[in-house]
């Protein structure tokens, strides 16, 4: 059986919280992916985009940042309440013309897209979840 | 954010250090605000000490290009580290705003660009 470990943060929903959670997901990555910072950026960007938008839009209180990793792949779930919201169907949405054309905003769907190996959404118990992938291995 | 000012032949390098994200991006704003009141429309951004980008801090950071090239100034980017570049490439940033390796290669295509525009 694959060895899997998780780290759980609940946070109060404001951006100050964010960046401390981000410090901890950037410390998991580093051990995730060791000299690969690239990747470890990479995921560690969209999650913050992620958690940013938890904050900035669902109207949620708290927001939950779930860590999981094994030796094949870091997976990154960012779960808050407030309404039913799509990021993925937005996201795929966005083609490269709207965002050479596009001045402000926007960007942070953008790059998790970009930025991860899978992307998806779940919307469960009035909670929407963010669930955000990315190989260890390649 | 601590953002450090220095005026080279009227353009304004700015120099901000730590992580340009949502939880800063207000005060940057205010200090570029300020430079922008004052008439300061040459700008230079020295990325060289900033670890971290998120969109709203590419979001801030479009928002002053927006505001100095409606002026009629000239701004770029410098010594961006490699995830900061990587966030600029990826939104396509890098198209609309320059970005030079170091701050002295920024601030000779300032020059350069404002000697074309006179």
């Amino acid at each position: 059986m694959m060895n899997e470990r998780m780290l759980t943060i609940e946070f109060e929903a404001n951006f100050r919280n964010v960046d401390i959670a981000r410090a901890a997901l950037q410390g998991i990555c580093a051990e995730c992916f060791g000299v690969d910072t690239e990747r470890a950026s990479d995921i560690t960007m969209a999650a913050n985009e992620a958690m940013n938008n938890a904050v900035e839009h669902t109207g949620s209180t708290t927001v939950k940042l779930e860590v999981a990793w094994n030796d094949k792949e870091l997976r990154v779930f960012v779960i808050s309440g407030g309404s039913y919201f799509d990021p993925v169907t937005a996201a795929a949405e966005l083609d490269q013309e709207d965002m050479r054309e596009r001045d402000e905003g926007g960007y942070g769907l953008y790059m998790i897209r970009e930025l991860v190996d899978r992307f998806d959404y779940e919307y469960r118990d009035s909670c929407n979840i963010w669930k955000l992938y990315k190989s260890t291995s390649l | 954010m601590d953002v450090k000012i220095e005026m080279t032949d009227d353009v304004a390098v700015l120099i901000p250090a730590g992580n340009l994200v949502a939880s800063e991006t207000d005060s940057f704003n205010l200090q570029i605000a300020k430079l922008i009141e004052n008439n300061i429309l040459f700008m230079l951004l020295d990325m060289s000490r900033i670890n971290f980008i998120d969109s709203s801090g590419l979001d801030a950071v479009m928002a002053v290009r927006k505001l100095v090239t409606n002026g009629g100034g000239i701004i770029a980017c410098a010594a961006l580290n490699d995830n900061v570049l990587k966030v600029f490439r990826v939104t396509w940033a890098d198209q609309k705003i320059s970005i030079t390796t170091t701050r002295s290669d920024g601030l000779r295509m300032i020059q350069e660009l404002r000697t074309a525009q006179a």
